[in-house]
């Protein structure tokens, strides 16, 4: 009687528990649609811009305006762009990411094939590295408007990204002829340096130079790509010329100040290398930078300080992935840049682990079989890693550091000729790569 | 009052409709690396998958599998109970990955973990199987699934291979619990069960340590 009594008290409590956990449920979800994003104030110099200015002043309009009449798309739309343009501004993707997701969303909620919010809502993918989904959303923006040219640019990225190079050069050139811009010239050059045509990537990112205002993110942030051509190039002065008028151009401009930790860590000269890297940072949302700071310490022998930011990094990227992998329809995966970060300490097994996660959702881009070749190699899998470099090599590309890995990859394997020729063009008109990889290569090369 | 109470039935059947279907909001992920594998790859993959996920990934499975294990000592009993979680574990892990019934997993999670603490209960306060613990089984295996295809859409599975995958992800699933119920089978149950102290050593430690974890887990699912 008395067990009896107790049996019906677990399955009333066990009822009731699934009851609050439901309620629960809907109470947090009540309040994610009810949340309101603002704006988050900048850090820096970033903070005393005329563009912080006028963000402001826009994002107040519109939020009043959406306050007045929360069916109002047009301003949904508009409040969703300037997040974007804040995400870009301060690296903060994670926040301004969710804030303009939302707002698409709001929007799709009233009009299912609005082009704009469905335009946004791929871009926001990408962002996210929800590649699929974010070429998927926007072949459906597609279908809304045929000659759009900013949705063309949407469906490069995402055809890059999913490894559809054939498919990316179509769309680049279909961009290209609805509206000749920056946005299509730095694709075009982008494309150009995947199939490793470098003088042509370099051509077409200045004519995207030229194309846009200076001073503005878009202009500065591909004049930042320019310089990166040249350290890939080995041509460090043009690098750094790039990479000091973005600075006065956009005063602490983080990607400019990563550019110049770069070319510093090229001259060996750490100490000024994490000066850049902790100026940057400042100015960006908290965390960032957080791997290449921790490469400087590791190359300047402070490995404590190194190993303790790589495992900060792991555990936000960790964060950011378990949120794509749950309930959200948004959330960052990581998983290529989790390999890097477990190689960097030499946790081999989990950096395959999410090496081969990325590889299921994209096996036909070539950094990402890169990545799962070099895990290999490190973890001393040779015969693994060859098809996975093969199909990195499939554009023939020539960054220096795919083709120093892939060179290192067939002398471990036995090819020899192939090894020479790779690590030989890898190391041409000495590109500015990872140190350690360099002095890798140069021992290989002393082999050969 | 009727009509009152009418009223609330429906709201609350529209609730759970609301938080179980979902199909826009979440698409399962596709495994473009298998999509033009053999299907042996496939099914091996899968497979491996599957009961990796259970041995050595799914503590939560291995404890509610081990709670099942202890109300009974015959072989016969566990094994219909197995078969009934199986059954239901398919079927929702099957119209999970097809979108037709999609539940969050900060729902599920926390269920699952709830169904462990209710079965280490149960095996303190009944001395005996009663025959609708099969059924209970049967309601815990369709929350089981929900949780098994979140797992699943991490890695996706490939497009035109959608069942050749599921189910051997499935039998993978269903292997790990076999080879749970023969460990404690061959370590615990047989060797122990006609101990006078089997019941009070034995089904009491297991479940309250089981319980335990459970009352643990499920508070941390549900709040932190």
């Amino acid at each position: 009687m008395k067990n009896n009594i107790l049996y019906l008290t677990l399955i009333i409590v066990f009822i009731g528990s699934v009851g609050f956990i439901v309620l629960k449920y809907q109470h947090t979800e009540k309040d994610k649609l009810a949340k309101v994003y603002t704006l988050l104030e900048r850090k820096g110099l970033l903070a005393k811009t005329d563009e912080w200015i006028n963000t402001k002043r826009n994002v107040a309009l519109l939020q009043n305006k959406i306050e007045a009449n929360p069916a109002d798309i047009k301003s949904k739309i508009a409040l969703a762009n300037n997040f974007i343009l804040e995400s870009r501004a301060t690296g903060n993707y994670a926040y301004y990411d969710i804030a303009a997701m939302k707002l698409a969303n709001d929007v799709l909620a009233i009009d299912n094939n609005n082009f704009e919010a469905l335009t946004l809502k791929s871009l926001i993918y990408l962002s996210q590295h929800h590649f699929a989904d974010g070429l998927a959303t926007a072949e459906r923006a597609k279908n809304q408007a045929p000659y759009n040219a900013f949705v063309h640019g949407v469906l490069v990225d995402g055809n890059v990204e999913m490894g559809n190079y054939d498919s990316a050069v179509l769309c680049a050139q279909q961009m290209m002829d609805i509206r000749p811009d920056l946005r299509s010239y730095a694709r075009a050059s982008y494309l150009r340096e995947i199939y490793g045509d470098y003088p042509g990537a370099i051509e077409a990112m200045k004519l995207a130079i030229e194309a846009g205002a200076p001073g503005d993110e878009a202009t500065e942030w591909s004049r930042i790509q320019l310089g990166h051509l040249y350290e890939n190039t080995g041509d460090l002065k043009s690098a750094e010329m790039n990479y000091q008028i973005a600075l006065n151009e956009r005063p602490g401009y983080m990607h400019a100040n990563a550019g110049m930790a770069r070319l510093a860590m090229a001259m060996k000269d750490y100490n000024k290398a994490i000066s850049f890297y902790k100026q940057a940072a400042n100015d960006a949302v908290e965390g960032a930078f957080k791997e290449e700071l921790a490469t400087v310490y590791f190359l300047s022998g402070q490995k404590e300080k190194a190993n303790e930011l790589t495992g900060l990094l792991i555990e936000e990227l960790d964060k950011g992935a378990a949120a794509a992998n749950t309930d959200e329809s948004i959330g960052h995966y990581a998983d290529k840049e989790l390999a890097y970060a477990y190689l960097s300490v030499n946790k081999y097994d989990k950096a395959l682990e999410h090496a081969l996660l990325e590889y299921n959702r994209r096996p036909k881009n070539i950094e990402v079989n890169e990545t799962v070749a070099w895990v290999n190699y490190k973890k001393g899998d040779v015969s693994k890693a060859l098809p996975f470099i093969s199909e990195a090599l499939k554009t023939n590309s020539k960054n220096p550091t795919l083709l120093c890995r892939a060179g290192l990859i067939y002398l471990k394997a036995g090819d020899k000729e192939k090894a020479k020729q790779l690590l030989r063009e890898g190391t041409l008109n000495n590109p500015n790569i990872d140190d350690l990889l360099k002095a890798e290569a140069a021992i290989a090369m002393q082999q050969l | 009052m009727q009509n009152i109470a009418l009223f609330n039935y429906k709201k609350l059947v529209l609730l759970f409709t609301a938080i179980l279907v979902a199909p826009s909001i979440f698409a399962h992920s596709i495994n473009y690396a298998l999509e033009n594998a053999p299907a042996n790859e496939v099914v091996w993959f899968y497979l491996k998958l599957g009961f990796t996920h259970i041995i050595p990934f799914g503590l939560d499975h291995i404890l509610f599998v081990m709670g099942l294990c202890l109300l009974s000592t015959k072989v016969k009993t566990i094994l219909w109970q197995a078969t009934a979680f199986t059954v239901a574990h398919s079927i929702t892990l099957a119209l999970s990955m097809k979108n037709i019934i999609v539940a969050p997993s900060a729902i599920v999670e926390p269920i699952i973990a709830l169904s462990i603490l209710f079965v280490a209960v149960e095996n303190i306060l009944l001395t005996e199987l009663k025959p609708w613990r099969i059924a209970i089984v049967f309601l815990f295996g369709l929350i089981h699934g929900m949780g098994f295809a979140s797992a699943l859409n991490e890695i996706g599975l490939p497009n035109g291979k959608f069942y050749t995958s599921i189910i051997a992800f499935n039998v993978g699933v269903e292997l790990g619990q076999i080879a749970v119920i023969i460990a404690m089978f061959s370590l615990f149950i047989i060797p122990l069960r006609n101990k006078v102290w089997y019941r009070k050593k034995v089904v009491y430690g297991f479940s309250a340590c089981i319980g335990l974890v459970a009352a643990f887990w499920t508070v941390e699912r549900m709040f932190f």
